[in-house]
């Protein structure tokens, strides 16, 4: 990571993962880094706004997370929450999706969000209401465009930090132990 | 078409809170300025006065093209003056800005499709 301070933490949190698997995830060293400052308010966010959901289950709020962070050009991103989102959908889709969403096997009210959460991501200032009219007709509620607005909102922050602070994406052995890890445990604890 | 005040979830106000009205090593205006800066077009961002000297090109590449964010851009804040502290709170401010624009936008777009049949 290019800040010291993320590369050596001085945290319990991060430095028993540094010396348990030999790898420090860029988003639990960034939120456990001066906590009170960004990472605690996020890291409650971040289990509401992907493990919290009421329209939408656990494995496709990943897998808008792991979307959006593909069209950042976001490989962390990419790669964790696509993980963790293959635990609940499988990895097939998952690998459908990030390839080409417009001809995967999925529904029709997920291939939409999915197609206005790449508008928001891409062209922010060409989104409005007809996109929200074309998520209705395609039965999206607007419980569920709120809760796509915040994973939305959620992945922008880190895929941002990530591209900042050059995120490695974990080794291919820690990929699924993290994503169980965070399956069972969620974001909070770090 | 004039849009209500929006009024976000507690956890993302409190995030808002810290990272934009809180203590830290930078002053909150200035990640008010950045995150103002890396709103997208659109977005109801407040008016803020000029960025200091070489702080510009981080935010709009960050904020608008991230993929292509290089080493050379924070070596270009460390060179400016600015220390590890206050790289980190600038990031995040401008990541703040960059996502809150488009929540707005988004929950602008909801509003202003009115109310759901």
């Amino acid at each position: 990571m290019r800040l010291s301070v993320l590369e050596e933490p001085e945290e319990r949190g991060p430095q028993f993962l540094k010396k348990a698997l030999g790898f420090v995830p860029g988003p639990v060293a960034v939120m456990q880094y001066r906590p009170a400052f960004f990472g605690r308010h996020y890291a409650r966010a971040l289990e509401e706004g992907l493990r919290g959901g009421k329209a939408w289950r656990r494995g496709e709020l990943e897998l808008f997370a792991a979307f959006i962070s593909s069209r950042n050009q976001c490989a962390y991103g990419t790669q964790t929450h696509g993980a963790v989102a293959a635990l609940y959908l499988g990895k097939a889709i998952v690998r459908e999706v990030l390839a080409d969403y417009l001809t995967a096997s999925i529904a029709e009210p997920l291939r939409a969000t999915l197609i206005f959460l790449e508008k928001l991501t891409l062209l922010p200032a060409e989104v409005g209401p007809e996109d929200v009219q074309r998520l209705r007709e395609a039965g999206v509620s607007d419980q569920g465009i709120r809760e796509a607005l915040l994973v939305s909102f959620l992945t922008a922050i880190m895929n941002r930090l990530s591209a900042a602070f050059d995120f490695e994406p974990p080794p291919p052995r820690l990929a699924k132990p993290l994503a169980l890890l965070t399956r069972y445990f969620g974001y909070e604890r770090g | 078409m004039s849009r209500k005040a929006i009024k976000y979830p507690a956890v993302i106000a409190n995030l808002i809170n810290a990272v934009l009205h809180g203590p830290g090593e930078t002053s909150a205006l200035l990640r008010q300025a950045v995150a103002s800066r890396a709103a997208p077009k659109g977005a109801n961002a407040a008016e803020t006065g000029p960025l200091p000297p070489g702080l510009a090109p981080f935010v709009d590449r960050l904020a608008h093209d991230p993929g292509n964010l290089g080493s050379a851009d924070i070596t270009a804040l460390r060179v400016a003056g600015y220390d590890e502290d206050e790289i980190f709170e600038l990031a995040v401010g401008v990541a703040l800005g960059a996502a809150l624009g488009r929540l707005e936008l988004g929950l602008a777009a909801l509003q202003e499709a009115g109310p759901c049949d």
